[in-house]
């Protein structure tokens, strides 16, 4: 019989080796965003942006695009046929057990109590985000991640409340799949696996380096740390019971219109 | 002769007044105010909020979304190249059909976050004849949730063209949906799932 390996180090470096190896298989070069504005007017254009109060108004020229029907995000998903399994794997999942076990949780444990688990686990997690700042150069950004770590862990009760964010200390949500986008490296197939959220083989790789910046993986066995991921996925549904449905409820095709999200949010996460 | 002329300088400021305060112009801000304000009226008129009531405060909040946004813009955007191929009639069915689709889906959205939350104002950028205008919706368990609004000046009138909700363009997103429907079956399967969709 197989057991789980409880070396947290031989973990995270099976999961590397599969994803880069699925990798190597077809990298594409990185999803190219689209301009957020496309005027039907072609040529030079003014960008004008203001804020609320028009107290900051800043022009800028630029030559945008003159068809309105281009600019699509690229989806590259050469395995779709398998990812199409899996999607439909993880969602049986989430229908029978992280849905209900969601309702559940959301029934008996109060919006405060859950926002503030959400909360603490954002909060353990500062390493991955801070270690990423750096390697982007975003130096703003760590430094607001070590001030939101403090914050938090003193005055916020061990990350309980996020006083930061009261404070005006924003998070800087970098991870490893936005350094490699940062330093060039290209998005790669999408790639759907079971238990696992949306990725590209980019994020995978990058999902992998983050688990070794975490420090729990490094306390805790693999039970113990299992039991913490479930725990976090079964709160993070609860905390969306009304979002999902309602996403669902609106789509035509589920496994596009999850692809095409996951793939514009990561698109936006590299660009800020 | 002087009160002919004071009358008529009193009736040309009024009608200044009016031209002046029409919505045909206001700015991106100002309309997505506009549409947002009417909604939130909608979904906190103590009238309105008996469960009883929740149809009528459905189809008002429909009402204000078929007239603020522009569906044959958000269609086409939709559609993508298949676009070009189409023939007038077919234009208009698939523009009659996506509206349903996307009111539906926009009104239960609406509907379940926009009544809680309060929404603040970030940013407008105007380019041409397209505007977008960042705002956050604040408050609900999720805390801030940025959300987008993509315009196009259409006849002086700034309509909306897309929503987009947290980094997600609701407008690509159908596109997504629509392109795979496309490839892995036929268009009439996409109309007809677009209707199977209709309540």
């Amino acid at each position: 019989m197989v057991t789980a390996p409880n070396d947290p180090w031989l973990r995270q470096w099976l999961v590397v080796g599969a994803v880069a190896a699925a990798a190597a298989l077809g990298a594409a070069p990185a999803a190219s965003g689209a301009a957020d504005l496309e005027p039907t007017s072609g040529g030079d254009v003014q960008i004008e942006t203001s804020t609320a109060d028009g107290s900051d108004v800043q022009i800028e020229t630029v030559q945008l695009d003159t068809d309105p029907g281009d600019g699509a995000l690229e989806e590259y998903d050469p395995w779709e046929p398998f990812n199409g399994r899996m999607f439909t794997f993880n969602r049986q999942l989430d229908r029978f057990v992280l849905k209900p076990a969601g309702t559940a949780w959301d029934k008996v444990v109060p919006d405060e109590v859950q926002r503030s688990l959400k909360n603490a686990l954002k909060n353990v997690g500062m390493p991955k985000r801070l270690v990423n700042n750096l390697l982007q150069g975003k130096f703003d950004g760590a430094a607001r991640e070590f001030g939101r770590f403090i914050l938090n862990s003193t005055l916020g009760v061990g990350g309980l409340f996020d006083v930061a964010a009261h404070a005006g200390v924003e998070a800087s949500d970098e991870d490893s799949g936005q350094t490699l986008a940062t330093w060039g490296v290209g998005t790669g197939p999408y790639l759907v696996l079971p238990f696992l959220p949306p990725l590209t083989a980019r994020d995978g790789i990058g999902f992998a380096f983050d688990a070794l910046l975490d420090p729990i993986n490094y306390v805790a066995p693999f039970a113990a740390d299992f039991a913490r991921s479930a725990g976090d996925r079964v709160n993070e549904r609860s905390l969306n019971l009304e979002v999902f449905d309602d996403f669902e409820a609106a789509t035509l095709d589920m496994y596009s219109a999850v692809r095409n999200a996951y793939l514009q949010r990561r698109q936006k996460a590299v660009r800020e | 002769m002087r009160r002919g002329a004071f009358i008529g300088l009193v009736m040309l400021g009024f009608l200044g007044h009016l031209w002046l305060a029409s919505p045909a112009s206001a700015g991106p801000r100002e309309r997505v105010s506009e549409i947002v304000g009417s909604v939130s009226a909608v979904l906190r008129d103590p009238a309105l909020q008996d469960t009883g009531r929740h149809l009528e405060r459905q189809a008002r909040v429909r009402a204000i979304i078929d007239e603020g946004f522009d569906f044959e813009v958000m269609g086409q955007q939709a559609l993508g190249g298949r676009w070009q191929a189409l023939t007038p009639a077919q234009r208009d069915e698939f523009v009659g059909l996506f509206a349903e689709l996307f009111k539906r889906s926009y009104t239960r959205l609406v509907l379940r976050f926009l009544g809680e939350r309060t929404t603040s104002y970030l940013t407008e950028s105007v380019a041409g004849d397209r505007a977008a205008v960042e705002t956050i919706l604040e408050g609900g368990k999720d805390g801030r949730l940025p959300v987008g609004y993509r315009l196009a000046d259409k006849d002086g009138r700034w309509q909306v063209v897309d929503v987009v909700i947290d980094g997600v363009s609701l407008a690509r997103n159908y596109r997504a949906q629509f392109e795979r429907v496309v490839r892995t079956s036929s268009y009439e399967t996409l109309l007809r799932q677009m209707r199977g969709n209709a309540p």
